[in-house]
């Protein structure tokens, strides 16, 4: 409820998302975190949705909110006990950001954003495209923080502690989340700039 | 000495909200007004000790012993949603305000990862059980704390004039960006 009377346009919705995601950027400090995370986003988004679109006919309206966050959580919990048996260690460097998943934001957005009516096959496509979204954002996010905060890039993966690309690291700040809220307000502001330059040329397009 | 250094710690050094940035959408939704921080704090710090407290209990004391740790982060959101749920039914028998109040701010509170991961945290750092309650206490007041710093800061964006395409949330990020900065300066704090 409060979300919505804040929230006036889609950019601002797109905004709100970025601002929602900001607990699962903290890990994206390497690229190798950014993505063993964006997997685990995945697993679970895709898991919650199959199991909302099987039940989502029979469940009355006034219990969805609550079907979503129990199934959220199900799904998470199934995501760290495979991360946690399979590939321990990035488990360990996920750390509490593996289970908060259980209580993300996105996941809820995108369950709420699933029509009664929609077919299996569209709901899991429109998850699969906020996961590659998910996985380009975090990616995105983690490169220059790495580069430029920690000097190296895959440090977590390459056996010599990652490509060395500076000799002592250019903007620290970067790698803390300090510097990340700072680099996620720059990427939302500059979004939606883009955003509304595409829309102002859009109209110009038509009459030509 | 260590029970101080537990509350400074969730308090202002380890501040969930700018250090971790556990439940940071509630800077855009709930500083609007001082009375909406007011609320939304003191509804995530009461269910944040209550639940915490259930959730160790259940713990050490079901969990542990049937060697079933993994379904804790499950387990932690069934019985965080139920408390918020029991909490909507009392405010709905107390008065119709209250209950209109909490119930547009209780689905937020739900989503707020601030509640799971003071838990987590809790158990992941092995704590005893009444320095966990403190722990969870200290983190629910850093957090009502920081959305009060937030209320000061919208009410400073709004007399300015940042570029369009930085009004709103980008702004609010780069300013909690610079919060979460000066935070980071009680890092150096020890006993």
């Amino acid at each position: 409820m409060l979300i919505k009377t804040r929230l006036k346009s889609s950019t601002e919705l797109s905004s709100f998302k970025m601002l929602a995601a900001s607990p699962l950027l903290v890990v994206t400090t390497t690229v190798s975190k950014a993505i063993a995370m964006s997997v685990a986003f995945a697993i679970s988004l895709l898991l919650a949705e199959a199991v909302v679109v099987l039940c989502k006919k029979h469940i009355p309206v006034k219990l969805r909110s609550l079907l979503f966050v129990t199934v959220t959580a199900f799904s998470a919990s199934v995501t760290e006990i495979l991360v946690r048996y399979f590939f321990p260690t990035t488990a360990d460097a996920l750390g509490v950001y593996l289970p908060i998943l259980a209580v993300s934001c996105i996941i809820l957005i995108q369950l709420e954003s699933t029509k009664a009516d929609e077919s299996a096959g569209v709901a899991l496509f429109s998850s699969l495209v906020t996961c590659v979204q998910m996985l380009l954002v975090m990616v995105v996010i983690a490169i220059p923080r790495e580069v430029l905060g920690l000097g190296k890039l895959f440090a977590n993966v390459h056996e010599k502690g990652g490509l060395q690309i500076f000799e002592t690291a250019p903007l620290p700040i970067l790698s803390q989340t300090s510097g990340l809220l700072i680099f996620v307000g720059i990427a939302a502001a500059l979004a939606k700039l883009i955003t509304k330059s595409v829309s102002k040329r859009a109209p110009v397009n038509d009459e030509m | 000495m260590e029970s101080i250094l537990i509350v400074i710690s969730a308090l202002l050094v380890d501040n969930f909200l700018l250090t971790k940035l556990f439940g940071i959408e509630s800077i855009f939704v709930a500083s609007e007004k001082p009375s909406h921080a007011a609320l939304y704090g003191g509804l995530v710090t009461g269910i944040t000790v209550v639940s915490g407290t259930l959730i160790l209990a259940l713990y050490n004391g079901i969990l542990v012993k049937t060697e079933m740790t993994s379904v804790v982060t499950f387990a932690s959101v069934i019985i965080i949603n139920t408390l918020i749920c029991a909490v909507q039914l009392l405010s709905a028998r107390v008065s119709k305000k209250a209950h209109s109040a909490v119930e547009a701010t209780l689905p937020m509170v739900s989503g707020n990862c601030v509640i799971l991961g003071a838990v987590l945290l809790c158990i992941e750092q092995s704590l005893s059980f009444g320095m966990s309650v403190l722990f969870l206490l200290s983190a629910g007041i850093g957090f009502t704390f920081t959305l009060f710093v937030f209320c000061s800061v919208q009410k400073r964006l709004e007399n300015t004039l940042p570029a369009e395409s930085f009004r709103g949330i980008p702004i609010l990020l780069v300013s909690a960006g610079l919060a979460a900065m000066a935070f980071s300066g009680f890092y150096g704090i020890s006993f």
